[in-house]
């Protein structure tokens, strides 16, 4: 990912309540940016492979999925899959309140983008 | 001793004559146990209840300007809980349905000729004399659900809880302080719980404890409502906010739950918990198209439309497992539940220590 485009996705990713974000590719290449001291590079990776993986285990359970929302005590995971196998996470501060329309929004223009 | 306390009734017809029949008729046969006053519309009979309060009202249906049925309607608003009695020359079956649906207590024919009204005198008679005869009667407004509950569990009362808005009617069973069951259209159970605690507005009755037809719900009475305002929250502030977004839009449905046969001999929810899918206000109705409940050993407690219950189970052991490498990773806490909506509908999956529920609907928010 060349540095004005990954400017511009950080840009545009920059929503309430959003900690990071994390896209790995079909080769398991990564690329991140931190909001907050929340999470390291490497729980970025570890999470969103682990993500990545657990959408393939689903598909091979005849889940066809390509978008998840993971919901722990402290945050939202939310996935969003291109057909060329590119996964963005988003690492959200878990709230009340917190509306995630606009997050939602984001991840389907990454799907759209394919 | 003193004497008991007359029941105050007050009768509500545009006929004048047949008032003043009212209250010499039933007037002797109550003997001084009623004291009966009249209004020929409702803006007099408003003006009498504002100042002395009625145990009940006797509610002539053809009135001129306001009728009795929207007056009824009125009245349930304004004055939540007062037993109306409908009282009417034209009784048909349609008529009486739409009252007893608004919540009037009885729908009596007006007797045609004076031979008639012993039996109408003895009906209203019995059921003023039914009505609970110690606590307090009065409006309480904006009162939340969760408040009545928890007064009536705290104070280890036995009763029931109706609750109603225009589209939904639900009952809340309290045995000795202990929330036992719970029903809405065809929900039961803490679902049905936690989709009546998630209401709006609307409002309620408290009646006496009836045994229900099956007691449905064990958890204390505190972890019951604590989880119905967790789920209210997660569900985007639903009782502050006008039109709830949906937490997550998913692009594709799980074939395991897409693919529900729907039997003609299962019932079909009406309404969804609002706890597990909030509904914009332009959205289709949602429609629950299956869901299974284990407890949290694993043991299959209740399923409905389920395919495979198998397949299903395994789906939430498996995503249990990658939730759980995952807390591992990160502090993100316990997991809670994993989400999924579609063109067609929306999948919840949530894992607590004392149940896995699996919970999958059709309609609601447009992707």
């Amino acid at each position: 990912m060349n540095p004005k485009t990954k400017s511009q996705l950080t840009q545009s990713l920059a929503l309430p309540g959003v900690a990071a974000w994390c896209i790995c590719d079909a080769n398991h290449a990564f690329e991140h940016h931190c909001f907050t001291d929340w999470f390291k590079a490497a729980q970025l990776q570890t999470i969103t492979m682990r993500l990545a993986g657990a959408l393939e285990g689903l598909r091979k359970r005849q889940t066809a999925a390509r978008q998840f929302c993971w919901v722990f005590e402290h945050a939202q995971l939310l996935l969003a899959q291109r057909t060329n196998g590119e996964t963005l996470v988003l690492f959200v501060e878990h709230r009340p309140g917190l509306n995630l329309s606009i997050h939602q929004a984001a991840l389907a223009e990454f799907s759209a983008r394919s | 001793m003193s004497a008991p306390r007359k029941k105050q009734i007050l009768f509500v017809d545009d006929d004048a004559q047949l008032l003043g029949l009212f209250r010499e008729l039933f007037g002797t046969m109550a003997k001084d146990r009623w004291e009966i006053s009249v209004a020929q519309n409702h803006a007099e009979a408003l003006a009498q209840l504002q100042a002395r309060k009625a145990d009940l009202v006797v509610l002539d249906i053809g009135m001129p300007m306001m009728d009795g049925v929207q007056f009824l309607k009125l009245l349930g608003q304004t004055h939540p809980g007062l037993q109306v009695v409908m009282l009417t020359g034209n009784a048909t079956l349609e008529k009486r349905k739409e009252c007893l649906d608004l919540g009037a207590a009885m729908f009596l024919e007006k007797p045609t000729d004076k031979s008639g009204y012993p039996a109408v005198f003895a009906a209203i008679d019995a059921l003023v004399h039914a009505l609970p005869q110690e606590g307090f009667r009065g409006m309480m407004r904006q009162v939340g659900l969760q408040e009545v509950l928890q007064m009536e569990c705290l104070g280890v009362k036995s009763s029931v809880l109706e609750i109603f808005t225009n589209k939904v009617r639900g009952r809340v069973f309290i045995h000795e302080g202990s929330i036992v069951h719970a029903e809405s259209g065809q929900l039961s159970g803490d679902v049905a719980l936690y989709s009546l605690l998630a209401l709006r507005g609307g409002g309620f009755n408290l009646t006496p404890f009836t045994e229900p037809d099956r007691r449905t719900i064990e958890g204390t009475w505190e972890f019951l409502l604590m989880e119905a305002a967790r789920l209210q929250d997660e569900g985007g502030e639903v009782a502050s906010m006008p039109a709830p977004e949906p937490a997550v839009e998913m692009a594709d449905i799980p074939d395991v739950f897409a693919s529900a046969p729907r039997g003609p001999s299962a019932p079909e929810p009406a309404v969804a918990p609002a706890a597990a899918v909030t509904t914009p206000a332009a959205a289709r109705p949602t429609e629950i198209k299956q869901t299974v409940l284990w407890s949290g050993g694993g043991e299959l407690l209740h399923a409905w439309q389920c395919p495979s219950t198998d397949q299903a189970k395994q789906l939430l052991e498996f995503i249990e497992q990658q939730a759980r490498q995952i807390s591992a990773a990160a502090a993100v806490g316990r997991f809670e539940r994993m989400e999924a909506t579609t063109n067609d509908g929306r999948v919840v999956c949530q894992i607590q220590s004392d149940r896995r529920l699996l919970v999958a609907t059709a309609g609601g928010p447009a992707v």
